[in-house]
């Protein structure tokens, strides 16, 4: 098997279908191993941070118009309200439509490009490459290009741990509480879960659907803290991991930041105290090492 | 004179020039004609004597319907010296009809819900060569909706089936339990896979069997009992270990994304009982209607803007 975009995109079919971590892992690890050892790098940075252009999914969805050669309203507006986003709407009606090209380039092709687009100088400049995209590409492949241009990447929930820049970690981690500003979250411990560290702030681009899914899954509320049925999952980013004895879990986490919201991922896939045992004892042994 | 269409209760379409009750009941009726055995086609009221296909009067009963029923086979006509009435296969489910009317007021079908190419667990598709009316359903009215060929979505069922099954889990294939379940069956039978199914289906499999249609080793769902095989059910199971299923949605809303995390499901396969968008304008256009109503539907108005562009006049029967 190539490693090209379509296996890619093919990958990233597979990766947003499965609902474990451990499933979205080994979807990904399917494509890496065909992929030699720079493209699978480039697929692991694509897949965790994407390369952010500044497109708008209004703009987006007017072009898209154009280049299918449907009217907005009714036909695209209707479309894109049962599919909930201008992304799967233009992918759908591609496929549906017969529009989109052919072409099978592979990754590094397809990172240029999309270099290429993030360099454009403006708006108009910025679509009239991305509809040259969509003429050579399939839908699917057209897609997953749109939607590696996205703040954050393409959020497929899909992490790894050797990604990490040095100094800094990553766990799964789910939203506790909040109160004010202030943001904590919880790691497995045995049937419920614990309190491991607090963060001030929501991705942006997510904040408000975080607000609308904390406002369903508050269970309570004592002055200005509010609790949550442990189900929101996010993908937190950590300074330093320290042991701290009065803290129920054993260990807190300092300088956080969340990364992402992991939509699809389960209460479950959430790091468990042996895991965070385990990258407190491994991130203290490295600290040892002379440098 | 025309045939002075009409909505009532339901699905339900009153035909007041003719008398006529398409999926619905009004007292001054002089034909009553049930499209298919699915709920919300079938009238609530048994006071009338109801005309559907054998197939459709055997699943009626089985489900509770205790009124009357003329069961009159596929091309067979009845009515009235001016008024005639005929069946045609539907492809819906088993059983499911067009209704075609003929009378001076000229030739109207009515779709009830209708599927082309055929489910290979109804009858087939037949239809009139031309009309001069047609009501038709469009439940799948966007061009986001285009089918797979069937061969590809049996295969994606097989596929989700042995794959579970090989890695220890229960293959559930979530699907409602008329039509959509013995169609799985159908297909898992040709694959080889045993099935287990809700009771609430179980009941009609009989009746499937007894018309020709093989759905091979199966048995009614026990709860708690599972046995290498696979499990159609309306409901995702709630008994227990979650960890031991694994769901498959089957639907023609299985083609949006967004149906993954609302359906809990493992797998998204989009197989549907109806029509596509592009196979409902082909279906127009074949039968060349100088007027459609379109009905059954979430939005009328891109069918409506499709024909108009074939240039086939179209209203909402709303
Ligand atoms: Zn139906």
């Amino acid at each position: 098997m190539k490693a090209g975009f379509g296996e890619f995109c093919a990958a990233c079919d597979r990766i947003r279908a499965a609902r474990t971590d451990a499933a979205k892992r080994a979807a990904a690890e399917v494509f890496l191993s065909h992929a030699d050892p720079a493209t699978g790098a480039l697929a692991r940075a694509l897949w965790t941070r994407g390369r952010p252009a500044p497109l708008s999914p209004a703009a987006l969805a007017r072009e898209a118009c154009v280049w299918l050669g449907i009217p907005y309203d009714p036909v695209f507006k209707a479309c894109r309200e049962a599919v909930g986003n201008s992304a799967e709407t233009v992918r759908l009606l591609a496929e549906n439509l017969g529009c989109g090209g052919r072409e099978q380039p592979d990754l590094p092709t397809v990172e240029a490009w999309l270099q290429e687009l993030a360099r454009c100088p403006d708006a108009k400049s910025r679509y009239v490459y991305l509809v040259s995209v969509w003429n050579r590409l399939p839908p699917r492949e057209a897609y997953w290009f749109v939607r590696l241009t996205e703040a954050g990447g393409p959020r497929l929930g899909v992490a790894f741990e050797d990604d990490r820049e040095a100094g800094t970690g990553v766990l799964q981690a789910v939203v506790l509480y909040t109160a004010g500003a202030e943001i904590t979250l919880g790691v497995r411990a045995g049937e419920g879960f614990v309190p491991i560290g607090k963060t001030h702030a929501f991705p942006e681009a997510e904040a408000a659907a975080v607000r609308l899914r904390l406002k369903a899954l508050q269970v309570d509320r004592f002055g200005p803290t509010s609790a949550y049925r442990p189900e929101l999952v996010v993908e937190a980013e950590f300074g330093h991991l320290f042991r701290n004895t009065r803290t129920k879990a054993g260990w807190v986490l300092k300088s956080v930041r969340i990364r992402r919201i992991l939509w699809e991922s389960k209460p479950d896939s959430v790091a468990d105290l042996a895991t965070v045992e385990h990258l407190g004892r491994s991130r203290a042994h490295h600290s040892n090492q002379p440098s | 004179m025309g045939y002075g269409i009409e909505r009532i209760g339901g699905q339900g379409i009153w035909l007041s020039g003719a008398k006529i009750a398409l999926d619905g009941m009004r007292a001054e009726a002089e034909w009553v004609c049930v499209s298919h055995a699915h709920a919300d086609h079938v009238p609530r009221s048994r006071r009338l004597p109801v005309h559907a296909t054998p197939a459709t009067a055997a699943l009626m009963r089985a489900r509770g319907f205790t009124g009357p029923i003329e069961a009159i086979p596929f091309g067979q006509t009845f009515g009235s010296a001016d008024l005639r009435i005929t069946f045609f296969p539907a492809g819906h489910i088993l059983g499911s009809a067009l209704t075609l009317v003929e009378s001076e007021a000229g030739r109207l079908l009515y779709t009830g819900d209708c599927r082309t190419p055929a489910s290979p667990t109804s009858e087939g598709f037949d239809c009139p060569s031309h009309v001069d009316e047609l009501i038709t359903e469009a439940t799948f009215s966007l061009p986001i909706y285009k089918w797979k060929p069937h061969a590809d979505l049996a295969g994606q069922i097989a596929t989700f089936a042995r794959e579970s099954l090989a890695a220890g889990a229960v293959p559930v294939f979530q699907a409602y339990n008329l039509g959509k379940a013995q169609e799985i069956m159908h297909i898992l039978a040709q694959a080889g896979v045993p099935t287990a199914i809700h009771e609430a289906g179980f009941a009609l499999c009989g009746i499937y069997e007894s018309f020709g249609i093989p759905l091979g080793d199966y048995r009614k769902h026990e709860p708690g009992i599972i046995d290498g095989r696979a499990l159609i059910t309306p409901y995702p199971p709630n008994d227990g270990d979650p960890g031991r299923y694994r769901t498959a949605y089957v639907s023609g809303w299985a083609v949006l994304e967004k149906h993954r995390a609302a359906s809990g499901a493992d797998a998204l396969i989009p197989l549907s009982d109806h029509l596509d968008f592009f196979e409902l304008l082909a279906l127009v256009e074949r039968l060349g209607p100088r007027l459609t109503h379109i009905t059954h539907t979430p939005n009328p108005d891109i069918v409506r803007h499709y024909l108009a562009a074939r240039g086939l006049e179209s209203r909402y029967l709303a």
